[in-house]
């Protein structure tokens, strides 16, 4: 009969169906309350005669537990990196291969192995606040069609009585609205949209997102000059001369429906374009009873009729938010993505315009020279990881970091080429660097470079070959929904040893906790240097747990 | 700028992955007649490193008397690239899951982006026009920068020989999924997006070498669970009056009208009995008492008087139908069921007793492997699959037909993914040295799960929910609202041509010369399990095909 292999592994190894990149066997972990963990059985059959056998899981888990089962899913990864300077040589492969990523939620208690290719069950628990402390179990058997056990594997949760804290991190990836309606061909903002805008939002809570990207207007994000993306614009304007009357409906909608999924902050879409801050986002407005663009491209940042639409448009927002209990440290604003010292002219003018409107909320931009910083434009800014050290050594207040397609040398990324320890390594080193927020440009960004075209994310994970595969999105359409990438939750691992870090914090002091983390990584942790294997998280709980 | 870009012109039975080329020989010249099409490759990469993709207009310099485009060579993921133990065999490319170059997307814009080390390829296809001039031609395709400066380019001569290629003699027919069209984009059946897509699915079929349609006057009862049902495409319109039946064709005349526009010879009507023993009926859809019922299906006995008498109205009228459309019954193909063995043997027995006398003059074919079978001579013309033929062959069994799917992965040619290209091209060399009359696939456009139980993403999910080898189940692929092919289907194409050059070849050397040098450059007698392993046999082939024409 079919002999099945079974290994036990931690979230950190990927099992990709030829074969098992950074292996670490696991029996089960420490968790406080409130804590949400994964692990994995990879299986793979040897037997000859048939490719797959079907078995049925056996599952016997703490009653408290909430457990999730998904199958791990390969997709192709036609770049995995970026050749010459932008990478390194800690990746799994150079190679274009199939890599697991995506997460499929497993509908019925069976799995079917495959012979000589491994498959991996994936499993998160979630922890409840209430959870008694002790060691609790989660049991596992693949049964056979002929009713015999082939192979069991048990894993133990040894809760501890501490609650985790709350996350202080704020974090953001990019919500495309045109791209869930693009992918599952529906019209923005009909009812099966707004379904959908539901489940991308939930998932996106799911992976530590608090802060979400809110199309006030069509994000002027990733759009070729001259060219536009979907309408996604959540008020409605009509213009009557130089009067503007905004509706308000979707936004309050599109408020609310964050808040029941459990995103508290809202960042509103950047007001001038990127790369330059010198036009504005395409604006739509009801003109004499018909619907026109009114803004774009052709529109001159600095010209008097877009400052004058900026300064009715922005206190009616924020009216909105008052209205709606959002207060204003809950509202994240942008001018321009990604300004370089040649757009400081335009940058300032519309810096000058827009921040005297947003008293009393954050503004964030990404940008990399911290000389642009300095010119005292940006409240908050995002460096990329690779260029954060000059804001660091300057103690920048309220910085927060990003990482893109160009972060791929030394430093962490999402990549899926890359070991899971690159993904997780974030949050220790979010925690090391105090950082206030995360950024991201694509949770799910389904188009090709500049958005010209609509791609399919399970064939094409590069966008065009334009970004390394893993960097455009971290969930991915699934039925009538999302479905999460292991690189998702992986990063929420990382949140969570930062909340971790502050529960020992409490006890330790910063300083000690601070201490105890560069002796387990050998040197002095920074986001380049970092230990390149998955026995650093291990160690890092066993530091964790010892103290709590 | 230093010119860091790398070209390889390569033959169309080049695999182009983005770390490696399988059987990549470099092709520069082919020599040709009119009327025919070839293919050939541009691998394409870069070796900076300041940038990891670099865009370049192609500027393509072609020469009168040649129609060509171009595409690039996308690669989709397997999960099951081959089946092992008696299934496979070690002459594939990989046996990993892996990425493969498949799909042909058309050039947009004249634009590609190289990779810095990994390649693509560009995939020129070139139609000679039947009024090409004889002689050597040469078509430039050159890599441009921004400001339309050629970077790099590279020159493949045609040398067309004062010949026409003779017409295809071969039966061939992939079946033709018409609810899998409707449901991978989303159009409802029959609705006027739906013929519209049709017609470009037909047109891709007929443009690759197939001359007959598979065309559902019933639901065609393949690859159905049993039980299950696929959607209803049902052509002809019934009402049920008591025990009479009157037959609506329109919608059938449509059908055979855009087949029929666009070259098709021959009419595959669907199975009327179901697949794996013949025992029940395939759905049908009537209006009775002014309300569409299912009055067949799954429940329905294949020879019970009910169903017996429905087809008994059903298939004269269809003939009469074909008959007013000046279809003659040599053009019309019928089947009983699909893969019938011995144990079913009785069933078979009956549904032919049925079906025959109703269909003089008409073929009669079914896929079947077991000869012993066909020697109870209830199958008019077997179609045997390529790794049983041998004693179909032994036993000059006339007007014989081959198939495979995914069974057919140890020796013998065949379509997969993780196949090199040469396998699936020596099928048209086979087949000549076979005589055979016609070549059958069932899947042209299969993009559901085993049994039709859900509908997959082509370009994702490529094995039919684990049940088939990548490459099986279809050789096209949806593409914005129509359909592009994939390279196995050029090949496929090619080896077509292959077989029709060497009947041009055989009117002046005689049949058996020609079998004697195909034999010669094999290096042993050529059959469907013994070939050349590799892509310069068909270099050897075209020299011998050439050398016997007069330039």
């Amino acid at each position: 009969m079919g002999q099945l292999q079974l290994k036990q592994l931690s979230s950190l190894s990927k099992v990709s169906p030829n074969r098992i990149y950074n292996q670490t066997v696991v029996t089960g972990t420490n968790a406080v309350r409130g804590q949400e963990i994964s692990y994995q059985i990879a299986f793979r059959g040897d037997f000859f005669n048939y490719e797959l056998t079907p078995y049925n899981l056996e599952i016997s888990a703490y009653k408290k537990f909430d457990i999730q089962y998904y199958t791990v899913q390969s997709v192709p990864v036609r770049l995995p990196l970026y050749r010459g300077i932008r990478s390194d040589d800690d990746y799994l492969t150079k190679e274009a291969c199939l890599l697991p990523d995506a997460l499929w939620p497993l509908e019925t208690p069976n799995v079917i192995s495959q012979v000589d290719y491994w498959r991996s069950l994936w499993i998160t628990v979630k922890i409840p606040e209430n959870c008694p402390v002790g060691k609790h179990f989660i049991r596992i058997a693949f049964r056979d069609a002929n009713g015999v056990i082939q192979g069991k594997k048990t894993f133990t949760v040894n809760v501890f009585p501490q609650q985790l804290p709350a996350q202080k991190l704020l974090y953001t990836q990019w919500f495309y609205c045109d791209c869930i309606a693009d992918v599952h061909h529906v019209p923005v903002f009909s009812e099966e949209h707004w379904k959908l805008i539901e489940r991308y939002m939930k998932l996106a809570a799911d992976g530590g997102i608090n802060l979400i990207l809110t199309p006030v207007l069509t994000p002027p994000l990733d759009t070729e000059v001259g060219g536009e993306r979907p309408t996604t614009q959540l008020v409605d304007i009509v213009k009557n001369g130089d009067k503007y009357e905004f509706e308000f409906s979707k936004l309050r909608r599109y408020i609310a429906l964050a808040e029941k999924c459990g995103i508290p902050n809202f960042e509103i879409n950047h007001m001038f374009t990127q790369w330059g801050a010198e036009h504005a986002p395409k604006v739509i407005a009801t003109v004499d009873g018909e619907k026109k663009r009114i803004f774009g491209w052709e529109t001159d940042a600095k010209s008097a009729e877009y400052q004058d639409f900026i300064r009715q448009l922005i206190p009616a927002v924020l009216k909105v938010f008052e209205e709606e209990n959002v207060s204003r440290d809950r509202l994240y604003f942008h001018v321009s993505d990604e300004p370089r010292a040649a757009h400081l002219d335009y940058y300032r003018a519309d810096a000058e315009l827009l921040l005297p409107l947003i008293e009393g909320c954050g503004e964030i931009d990404a940008l990399s020279d911290i000389t642009f910083y300095n010119n005292g434009l940006v409240r908050e800014p995002v460096p990329g990881t690779n260029h954060i050290v000059p804001f660091l050594e300057a103690e920048v207040p309220n910085l927060w970091c990003y990482y893109c397609c160009s972060q791929g040398n030394l430093v962490g990324n999402r990549f899926m080429a890359m070991p899971s320890y690159r993904n997780r390594i974030l949050g220790v080193q979010m925690y090391k660097a105090g950082v206030k927020g995360f950024l991201h440009w694509g949770y799910n960004f389904y188009n090709n470079q500049n958005s010209v075209k609509k791609i399919n994310p399970y064939f094409d994970t590069d966008g065009e070959g334009m970004f390394p595969s893993g960097d455009t999105f971290s969930v991915y359409p699934y039925r009538d929904g999302a479905a999460p990438s292991l690189r998702h939750l992986i990063f929420r691992d990382g949140l969570e040893d930062m909340r971790l870090l502050y529960l020992v914090e409490e006890k330790l002091g910063r300083e000690k906790v601070i201490e105890e983390i560069d002796r387990i990584c050998g040197e002095p942790l920074t986001f380049e240097v970092y230990p390149r294997n998955n026995q650093f998280f291990s160690e890092l709980y066993e530091f964790i747990f010892a103290n709590l | 700028m230093k010119n860091k870009l790398q070209l390889k012109q390569l033959s169309s039975l080049a695999k182009v992955f983005p770390d490696f080329i399988d059987s990549g020989n470099v092709k520069n010249q082919i020599s040709c007649v009119r009327g025919q099409e070839f293919s050939y490759q541009i691998a394409y990469r870069c070796n900076v490193t300041e940038y990891e993709i670099l865009p370049y207009r192609i500027k393509l310099d072609a020469p009168e008397g040649f129609e060509i485009k171009l595409y690039n060579v996308e690669c989709v993921p397997s999960m099951l690239p081959y089946f092992r133990g008696e299934r496979g065999d070690d002459d594939y490319i990989t046996k990993k899951t892996a990425i493969f170059p498949d799909v042909l997307i058309p050039l947009e814009h004249d634009e590609v982006g190289a990779r810095v080390e990994y390649w693509r390829s560009l995939w020129v296809n070139v139609k000679v026009f039947e009024d090409c001039a004889a002689g050597a031609s040469q078509i430039g395709i050159a890599f441009c920068d921004a400001d339309g400066n050629a970077v790099a380019k590279k020159i493949f001569t045609a040398t067309v020989y004062p010949y026409t290629l003779p017409k295809q003699r071969l039966l061939y027919a992939q079946w033709f999924h018409s609810d899998c069209i409707a449901d991978v984009h989303r159009v409802r059946i029959f609705s006027e997006k739906h013929w519209d897509l049709i017609g470009k699915y037909m047109s891709m079929a007929k443009e690759s070498g197939m001359n007959l349609i598979f065309t559902p006057v019933l639901t065609p009862p393949v690859d159905t669970a049993i039980g299950g049902e696929r959607p209803t495409v049902q052509l002809v319109e019934i009402t049920k009056n008591g025990n009479d039946y009157t037959f609506d064709f329109s919608r059938l005349k449509r059908w055979v009208t855009m087949a029929l526009e666009r070259g098709f010879y021959g009419f595959e009507i669907n199975h009327f009995f179901t697949q794996w023993g013949a025992k029940h009926a395939p759905k049908v859809i009537a209006t009775v008492g002014g309300r569409k019922k299912r009055i067949f299906g799954w429940e329905t006995d294949a020879c019970g008087e009910e169903y017996r008498a429905f087809l008994s109205a059903l298939v004269p009228a269809l003939l009469r139908f074909f008959e007013a459309q000046e279809i003659s019954r040599e053009r019309i193909f019928f089947h009983i069921s699909d893969e019938p063995t011995t144990p079913n043997i009785e069933n078979y027995r009956k549904a032919g007793e049925l079906l025959h006398p109703l269909i003089e003059g008409c073929t009669q074919f079914d896929a079947l492997s077991e000869y012993d079978f066909f020697q109870n001579g209830l199958v008019k013309e077997a179609v045997v699959s390529n790794d049983h033929i041998a004693p179909f062959l032994e036993n000059h069994v006339p007007n014989l037909w081959a198939y495979y799917c995914s069974w057919q992965g140890n020796k013998v040619g065949n379509r997969f993914f993780a196949m090199p290209s040469y396998r699936n091209r020596i099928l048209g060399v086979q087949m000549y040295k076979a005589n055979l009359r016609g070549f059958l696939h069932w899947g042209y456009n299969f993009y559901y799960t085993r049994l039709s139980k859900g509908v997959v993403d082509p370009y994702k999910e490529t094995t039919c929910g684990m049940e088939f080898v990548s490459g099986d189940a279809y050789s096209v692929y949806p593409y914005r609202d129509g359909v592009t092919p994939s390279l196995r289907m050029k090949v496929f194409y090619d080896a077509l041509q292959d077989m029709r050059l060497l009947y041009l070849v055989e009117e002046k050397l005689g049949r058996e010369a020609v079998i004697a040098e195909l034999d010669r450059l094999c290096g042993a007698p050529l059959t469907f399990k013994e070939y050349p392993r590799t892509a310069t046999f068909f270099e050897a082939l075209e020299s011998f095909i050439f050398l016997n024409l007069e330039q």
